[in-house]
């Protein structure tokens, strides 16, 4: 039953953000000791995610005091580009969190950590945990899970930080802002991608059906077939009467 | 010297290279960062016996080594040091149990300083019989007697000597070498080995017309004497003469006791001042008036007391061997200050009447023991001789530095294993060797002291309360060393090293972009290569990977992934 | 002109024309620089998916002479460059150009890929039609010449991803434009042309309804490397269309834009996409080309029209669309438009466009450097009798900067061009070419077989798919392997040095590369043994990419293993290797040119201008041919006039040998060699010898049997009215016209090409004599196309009546009691229509000679079913024979007009050039040999021989075949037909082949 289940929040916890040995947390909470929060690939996030997890909360020591200079810098940027990509998913973007904390914070690290259990409580279960039936949003995870895990955002994600706080190749600057609506543009692109991708992955489908699904114009997704069969992400199966229908290829 | 192996040479962070007696800064730090206090005191007392004595008066080459200055500013090192010592005495030492003794062969220790108690301390650690004679009553040398209570607690001393004895080191008071004992007598009772850390205990003269007079006292006899605990009549009107700490302490003290008004003169400017500059602001602050650029003429007296100090005004010059501009008297510059006393404060000089004079060092300026720097071996086969003895007046943890050796060079001379080979040879490393990388950043926190230096009354309460602030300013660490080394015993703390998959690599260099160490680089094959002696392993390159061809050895992503869902698959 | 002359050519535009210009200039040993604005040559023409009327595949035509273009020693390829200055003049001019950057260093970049793989940043793929994505480092197409990548700086954030995985280091992020002063003798300007903007005509909705899309679009659509893989689909919404719409004259014939010329093209490519269209859709698909008269003018186009209705059932509607709509619920598109005076609206799924020809975009600047001229149009302004010269001395053009035209037209402008280039500097010749010399041969008849290996990874094309380091450690277990190893890529310069180093270290004998194509890639790996002192035929290849990585892309191990079974079969080939010897054939620097009108006579001045001899062989009395019956023309030249100058430049140009009525009764040799007899009509016979033959022997008058032709004095061909004009004799009130006299019709179904323009030129000189006239043209379509749209407009407003009949209803003449009627159908009135003309001229269509028949057999060379001669290549051969050493020119071809038959004559005499300029041919050295003792004298090799290569010699007292290496093309039919087994085929012997085969299946024990 439902009731009766707990809550799962997974709280990946940099090494050297908190180190007091009697922490007063929720039982509900599972820690997952990393040497920094920068070291959190987007992917598994997205992963722990689609596996059930209700929430998931991100410990960093407060800028700017990383024990590795900028990691937590790092995981802020990994955090910006999974709301994004959850927020296409449908899954409330509120089951991320990233904490700053430091000792001299006022509160207590178990303040937090039961301030977040609640939070995440009132959003409630999450819709794809144990027993959930197979879903859309599962298929969307997925396919944020698979665009987080492919080339294109991660190449961005490394560079982000050289093109915005220092010059690109050409000596040119990079704003934060111009980057962000870069980012946008391609998580957009890419999750489509990948949604069409696992779509498509266990029965071939007409642009007209991905269209349906994806609510998007058939334009669109046209042109991100064309663009995925390009980096021979999917291909032509068959032909249905004037429909063409599409199955996807196995990424290496 | 032998050469330079790479076996023994021993790569440190900067912070422990830097200190003369390699405390393991960063281990204790990390404790401290832990909130494992305790644990943090035997970290440093596996280096050295003084923690809350150098958590107080260190001058701390720690911290003008600290990498993070880098960043922002240093860790307040001695600060830290200081709190972990004062919080474990104020909880209860842990009395330390005495080491049995493995070997059987005595040394004598002459000196109960700085230099003495820890040669004693090391040597009864590895198992010997150490005896220690002190000329005075109580032990601890300068320590005890020219630091004044206001920077350093008798009691403080007490308790860290306490220590020493626990592990079963026997100290003799009151026996004063080259009277009660000599080399021959302690040879004759069967010592082994002598080491002799005396010290320098007397203060330098002014040679000046009028030094006589009563009201002149020199600086390191007035501290000595109160610290004795006896009474000193302190004038209204106090001259100091020098710049150093002593100098400074001397007349904070006479401040203290009641002085209406205390004048430092200084022969060169404020810039060529030796004592630190925190303990000039101190003095300041205490009303301390400075005369700088001028030098005692003569005293001048009235009825055989001081009444005045007569001074040439002073120009600076080339500078001296020091590297300190040379002052030049000015001619017919003569003034006068009004005083009642003038107290010399102008450095200390080893007392040598004591000693047999062929360990003499006859080409030194100032009298002290010939000794080879390196083993401190003295002309006399298992005679060592080491603290401001052999180098003139230092610091404390100068001494204890020696001590170290001494020690190492006395187990070695007794075990009859040669004295040089083999020994370690410290060379500081740190993780970025290019901090042009890391853009510098404003300090957003107070460290748990204002500043590196404090006085120890505004220092004690500031800690007392801000243990918390200990922690954090401990974060700070940026963990140079490969591994902390400490107690803590996380299983991170261990090191976890990238590793690059190079079928997989495909050479982008997001790797090395995100790396905060430039631990990665492009080889040859224009695949990345981990440096692992830089690789912290904080996994940074992993997450960015856009290939995934980087994993990290105990904590790769499957780890991660399946320690996270086990509460999920549970 | 300049005293001081340069060797060189700088050849503007690499589009087909281009680079059939600097192939022909290069081959006749100029240096050539051919300069493109953009990353890569290829224009247009790379960006079609077929051709007609042959629907050869447009990429597969044209990639050969691409790789020729960069691999060739004597073409320098500047890319991304543009003319910024010209100074000196004709045989001696200085060129400042600027080369763009393209943030990548073309001597590094070896073309493999991975850099456009990885880029983050993806932007709209023009060569695509605009219809799919690219990186923003990229290559426009994976055959692109040259394949160097190139930053789209627009787009590229300046990541640096590029820069870090590129392996050979060739990204350079601070490269800078730069620029650079050449020499060059001549100049020839191939720029091409500029799509029409299709946005223009706004009541057509591109750009706004995404099922409307342009005829480039729709080309990228139906290649199957296009964005949707060759199946047609509608881009709103990835369906199949069941209903396809064509426009045509999108930006052509159009008054209103501007643009009233007609673009000469878009029939013929509406034509073909609709076909092709048909071919590439699984379902029932309906094409309806909706056009003004359908322009299929060209050789055997009309054939093709023909075949595109009844074949392939595409409906053709005559109408101008006045607007499309669309269904914004269904994307489908209502085009609207008038039949039978009557508005129509019909429903269709997709709607092609068939965009126009516009000048170059930068026309003006190029004009304005170069200091010549241009026509209202904004194209190059050239004139009848110099088709191929601009308004400034020594710089030339061709292609579609002249005027609109197809590929052929092109290709022969561009040889023709490259004549006159060529000529201006013809003592230039061979001066600042490149002469490679090789080490001697190394004599390996005594050596057992020490075979190196070379594995290339192909950056990640085949590395990326292929175990490499395995294969190369399985090539070392095979026998006679003595040294494999894996390069990055075995292609790159230094990669070649380290081969050559190898070949030395291990003293190999035999080298393989397995790596990509040997189509583009055997020559440079052959050079490099040769340049070790091994034999060319020593080498081989394995193409473990396209045969293996490619197509195995998802099973990497499988492919693994079938990369060793290719390197396996190809040593066990290796290993049989034998050298082999490039035959030199000499050659006879004659040029012998049959016919003597404009096409002959033209040909016949470039060669001798070139400085070789030149027999010039015309049968009539006089040269001339069928310019002698032109009186005045179109464009207002005066044909008499330059006839009489061109004579005159024949007869006193003392290369040129002129044979009048006399005839060549005799040929005899193969290219570089012939021996032909000419036999004067006085009897008289002598023997000549010639490198080459040019056919220009032109075609005639068809001598019109319907309409009443001959049987009354009032009907007559344009011709003879055209003389009766000329001789003041005309006079009348009706003319009335017919066109297509002799013409598509049953017997000859193609178009005579040059009648509707004499028409409108006999129409307009009427109306200029004598306004009032009435003149009725009574046609099926006018193809006027080119600028002569602008003659057809302006004879429609001087009041000449163009009436439209279609076959069903030709039009009848009748000699009702001595008065000449003509009915005819009226279709705007909808009812017949009787006039009595006081003239009726009939169109009368030009057909073959009735000689060609001999001359064809006479040179082995053959004919089209019209009759006319066949070139080698419709598209890209247009005046060369298969046969090597004889070309054709002017009406000999088909029909065509005085400047088309000038250009095709230059062009003839340029590919002739590349010949007669060498002293001696190198052939091919894979050849048939014959063992003599083997042969049976069956004749059966000889029968079977498509290039007669093979003749029969009396041996003793038997007769055994006798191979001529200078015509053998290494095919091997007759190797694998003779039942003695006599013949043997160089490098591909059977003992080869079938070791190969059985190393192929079998694993070999090492």
């Amino acid at each position: 039953m439902m009731e009766l289940e707990n809550f799962n929040v997974v709280c990946f916890m940099c090494n050297w953000a908190f180190c007091q040995e009697e922490m007063q947390i929720p039982s509900d909470l599972n820690i997952v000791r990393v040497m920094c929060i920068g070291r959190i690939d987007p992917a598994i996030i997205l992963e722990t995610l689609e596996k059930g997890m209700d929430g998931v909360m991100l410990v960093g020591c407060k800028p700017p005091d990383c024990h590795f200079i900028d990691g937590n810098l790092q995981a802020e940027r990994a955090v910006k580009m999974l709301r994004k990509l959850l927020k296409l998913t449908g899954l409330e973007t509120e089951r991320i969190k990233l904490l700053w904390y430091s000792p001299t914070d006022e509160k207590t690290f178990a303040y937090y950590a039961k301030k977040f259990l609640k939070e995440i409580k009132e959003i409630g279960f999450s819709p794809l945990k144990r027993g959930a039936p197979k879903s859309k949003l599962l298929v969307n995870v997925l396919a944020a899970k698979n665009a987080a895990s492919d080339f294109r955002l991660r190449v961005l994600l490394g560079r982000e930080k050289e093109l915005t706080e220092g010059v690109n190749v050409y000596g040119e600057k990079f704003s934060v802002e111009e980057f962000d609506a870069l980012l946008d543009e391609i998580v957009t692109e890419e999750f489509v991608r990948h949604k069409i991708h696992v779509l498509t992955k266990t029965e071939p489908l007409s642009v007209k059906a991905l269209a349906d699904v994806l609510e998007m114009k058939t334009a669109n997704v046209l042109r991100h077939i064309v663009n995925m069969r390009r980096k021979n992400m999917i291909a032509l199966d068959h032909v249905e009467g004037t429909t063409p229908l599409y199955k996807a290829l196995e990424v290496k | 010297m032998t050469a330079k192996t790479e076996t023994n040479v021993r790569k440190l962070p900067p912070c422990r290279a830097a200190c003369p007696a390699h405390v393991n800064v960063q281990g204790y730090v990390a404790l401290i960062q832990r909130g494992k206090f305790k644990e943090a005191v035997e970290i440093i007392r596996r280096d050295m016996p003084f923690p809350a004595i150098c958590g107080r008066v260190c001058f701390s080459p720690c911290e003008d080594a600290c990498a993070r200055v880098n960043v922002d500013q240093a860790v307040a090192i001695r600060g830290l040091k200081r709190l972990v010592a004062d919080i474990e005495r104020e909880t209860g030492r842990i009395k330390s149990e005495p080491i049995p003794k493995k070997y059987g062969e005595k040394i004598a220790i002459i000196g109960a300083g700085p230099a003495g108690l820890t040669a004693a301390y090391e040597l009864a650690k590895l198992g010997y019989p150490v005896t220690v004679f002190e000329r005075m009553s109580e032990t601890g040398g300068m320590m005890r007697y020219c630091i004044p209570e206001f920077r350093l607690e008798k009691f403080v001393v007490a308790n860290e000597i306490a220590y020493i004895k626990d592990l079963g080191v026997e100290i003799k008071t009151g026996v004063e070498f080259g009277k009660d004992i000599t080399i021959q007598t302690l040879q004759d009772e069967g010592y082994k080995a002598i080491f002799l850390a005396i010290g320098t205990q007397l203060g330098m003269k002014l040679n000046v017309p009028g030094e006589d007079l009563e009201g002149v006292i020199n600086a390191v006899d007035f501290l000595r004497t109160v610290n004795l605990g006896e009474h000193v009549e302190v004038g209204e009107r106090v001259a100091v003469v020098g710049g150093g700490n002593t100098a400074m302490d001397a007349a904070r003290m006479a401040k203290k006791l009641g002085a209406k008004e205390v004048t430092i003169l200084y022969r060169r400017s404020r810039e060529e001042m030796p004592a630190l500059p925190h303990e000039v602001e101190l003095a300041e602050k205490d009303g301390i008036k400075f005369y700088f650029l001028v030098a005692p003429k003569q005293i001048i007296g009235e009825n055989g007391k001081v009444k005045a100090i007569e001074c040439l005004r002073m120009r600076l010059g080339e500078p001296d061997e020091s590297g300190r501009r040379r002052p030049i008297p000015i001619s017919f510059s003569e003034h006068q200050y009004e005083v009642d006393m003038v107290i010399p404060a102008l450095g200390q000089v080893a007392e040598t009447s004591c000693m047999p004079k062929e360990l003499l060092n006859k080409e030194a300026r100032a009298p002290s023991i010939k000794v080879d720097p390196a083993t401190l071996e003295t002309n006399m086969l298992g005679v060592f001789a080491g603290g401001d003895i052999a180098t003139g007046p230092a610091s404390i943890i100068e001494a204890v530095g020696a001590g170290k050796r001494a020690a190492v060079s006395i187990h070695r001379y007794l075990q009859g294993i040669d004295l040089r080979s083999g020994r370690e040879e410290v060379e500081e490393t740190t993780w970025v060797k290019n901090w042009g990388y890391i853009n510098k950043k404003e300090r957003r926190y107070e460290p748990p002291v204002e500043k590196p230096r404090l006085s120890f009354e505004e220092t004690r309460e500031y800690l007392e309360n801000l243990k918390q602030h200990a922690m954090f300013e401990a974060f700070r660490c940026l963990g140079c060393g490969p591994c902390a080394e400490c107690l803590a015993n996380l299983e991170l703390c261990e090191g976890d090293k990238a590793v690059v998959d190079e079928t997989l690599c495909i050479g982008c260099n997001v790797c090395a972009v995100v790396c905060p160490f430039g631990a990665i680089k492009k080889n040859e094959k224009e695949i990345a290569q981990v440096n692992e002696d830089l690789c912290k392993g904080c996994g940074i390159c992993a997450a960015r990977c856009p290939e995934k061809a980087i994993t990290m050895k105990k904590l790769p992503n499957e780890k991660i992934l399946s320690l996270a869902l086990a509460i999920v698959k549970g | 002109m300049a005293e001081k002359k340069v060797g060189a050519v700088l050849v503007v535009g690499g589009g087909v024309a281009g680079i059939q210009a600097s192939l022909d200039l290069a081959d006749s040993g100029f240096k050539v620089y051919l300069i493109d604005e953009g990353a890569s040559i290829g224009g247009v023409m790379a960006q079609l998916d077929k051709t007609f009327p042959t629907n050869d595949c447009s990429m597969c035509i044209l990639s050969p002479k691409l790789v020729a273009t960069g691999r060739h020693p004597n073409i320098t390829i500047l890319t991304n460059t543009e003319i910024l200055g010209l100074n000196g003049e004709a045989g001696n001019f200085e060129v400042k150009l600027r080369k763009r950057s393209r943030y990548i260093i073309e001597e590094k970049c070896n073309g493999c890929g991975l850099c456009a793989q990885k880029c983050p940043i993806e932007a709209v793929d023009m060569y695509n039609g605009g219809l799919s994505e690219r990186s923003a480092i990229y290559v426009d197409y994976p055959q692109a010449v040259p394949l160097k990548y190139k930053i789209d700086r627009e787009k590229c954030i300046g990541c640096g991803t590029c820069y870090e995985i590129c392996k050979a280091k060739a990204v350079a992020y601070d490269q800078q434009d730069s620029e650079a002063t050449l020499k060059v003798g001549s100049i020839i300007l191939a720029p091409g042309f500029e799509p029409f903007d299709a946005k223009l005509k706004s009541e057509y909705g591109y750009g706004r309804y995404p099922n409307v899309v342009t005829s480039i679009e729709f080309e990228r659509i139906l290649s199957a490397s296009g964005p949707y893989g060759g199946l047609v689909l509608r881009p709103s919404d990835g369906e199949i269309p069941k209903k396809i719409a064509f426009i045509q004259c999108v930006g052509s014939r159009d008054y209103k834009l501007g643009n009233n010329y007609c673009s000469a093209v878009c029939c013929m490519y509406g034509m073909k996409e609709a076909v092709i269209a048909k071919e590439h859709t699984p379902t029932k698909l309906d094409a309806t080309i909706f056009y003004m008269d359908l322009r299929a003018y060209g050789k055997e186009f009309d054939a093709y029209y023909n075949r595109a209705r009844e074949e392939w059932g595409i409906r053709f509607v005559r109408s101008r669309v006045a607007s499309i709509t669309e269904d914004s619920s269904t994307g489908n598109l209502f085009v609207h438009y008038v039949e039978d005076e009557k508005p129509k609206t019909e429903e269709f799924d997709m709607v092609v466009l068939s965009i126009g020809m516009q000048p170059p975009k930068n026309v003006e600047k190029i004009a304005k450097v170069l200091g010549i001229e241009l026509n209202k149009y904004k194209f190059c302004e050239t004139k009848t009798f110099s088709p191929l010269e601009t308004s400034k001395p020594g710089v030339f053009v061709c292609g579609a900067f002249s005027a609109p035209k197809d590929i052929p037209e092109s290709v022969a402008q561009a040889s023709g061009a490259a004549a006159k280039a060529m000529s201006i500097i013809a003592s230039e010749r061979g001066k600042l070419v490149a002469v490679k010399e090789y080490p001697p041969e190394r004599d390996i008849s005594q050596e057992e077989p020490r075979i190196g290996v070379f594995v290339c990874h192909c950056g990640i094309n085949i590395g990326g798919v292929v175990n490499v380091p395995e294969v190369v450690e399985y090539a070392k277990t095979l026998p006679n392997v003595v040294y494999a190893e894996a390069n990055l890529y075995t292609c790159s310069q230094d990669t070649q040095k380290l081969i050559r180093e190898k070949i030395q270290q291990h003293n190999l004998n035999r080298v393989i590369v397995a790596s990509c194509t040997p189509r583009t890639h055997e020559p440079l790996f052959r050079e490099t043994v040769q340049e070790a002192g091994l034999n060319p035929y020593l080498f081989e290849m394995a193409n473990i990419r396209d045969q293996c990585s490619w197509v195995h892309m998802h099973e990497p191990k499988e492919a693994t293993e079938k990369a060793k079974d290719l390197v396996r079969s190809v040593v066990a080939k290796a290993k049989l290797l034998k050298p082999l010897k490039k035959p030199e054939i000499s050659v006879t620097p004659v040029g012998l040119i049959m016919g003597g009108g404009v096409s002959g006579m033209t040909a016949a001045l470039e060669l001798a201008r070139q400085g070789f001899e030149v027999h010039l062989v015309e049968r009539e009395k006089e040269l001339g041919g069928y310019l002698r019956k032109i009186y005045y023309l179109l464009e207002g030249d005066n044909p008499k006039e330059r006839l009489d100058a061109l004579i005159k430049d024949i007869m006193e140009n003392d290369k040129i040998y002129v044979h009048l009525n006399a005839e060549v009764t005799e040929i005899s040799g193969f290219v570089g060699n012939f021996k032909s007899k000419i036999k004067h009509y006085n009897g008289k016979e002598e023997e000549v010898e010639h490198g080459i033959v040019i056919v220009a022997t032109g075609a005639t008058e068809y001598k019109p049997t319907e309409y009443l032709y001959d049987k009354d004095p009032r009907v007559m061909t344009q011709h003879e009215l055209e003389e009766k004009i000329a001789k003041g004799d005309f006079k009348a009130k009706n003319v009335i016209m017919i066109q297509c006299v002799g013409a598509r019709n049953e017997e000859r179904p193609n178009c005579a090409r040059i009648c509707c323009g004499q028409a409108i030129k006999n129409a307009l000189k009427i109306k200029e004599i004598i306004p009032e006239t009435e003149v009725y043209v009574l046609y099926k379509d006018i193809r006027s196309y080119g600028f002569k749209e602008d003659y057809y407009r302006k004879a429609s407003e001087k009041g000449v009546l163009f009436i439209n009949y279609e076959d069903s209803r030709k039009p009848q003449v009748r000699n009702e009691k001595g008065k000449l009627e003509v009915t005819f159908w009226e279709p705007v009135i909808k009812q017949e229509v009787t006039i009595e003309p006081d003239l009726l001229i009939l169109s009368a269509a030009t057909i073959p000679n009735p000689d060609n028949k001999r001359v064809a057999e006479m040179l082995k060379v053959p004919l089209t079913k019209d009759g006319f001669f066949l070139e080698a290549h419709m598209k890209l051969r247009p005046v060369d024979f298969a046969t090597d050493g004889v070309f054709l020119c002017g009406m000999a071809h088909s029909p065509k007009y005085i400047d088309e038959s000038i250009a095709q004559a230059c062009a003839a005499a340029a590919r002739a050039t590349t010949i007669l300029s060498k002293p001696a041919l190198e052939m091919e050295g894979i050849v048939a040999n014959v063992n003599e003792d083997l042969c049976s004298g069956c004749r059966i090799c000889e029968y079977l021989c498509p290039y007669g290569a093979i003749e029969m010699k009396q041996k003793d007292d038997r007769l055994v075949a006798h191979v001529i290496e200078a015509l053998c093309k290494g095919c091997g039919a007759c190797g694998s037909a003779c039942p003695t087994k006599a013949i043997t085929m160089g490098h591909f012997t059977t003992e080869e082949i079938i070791a190969q085969v059985k190393a192929a299946l079998l694993e070999v024990k090492a």
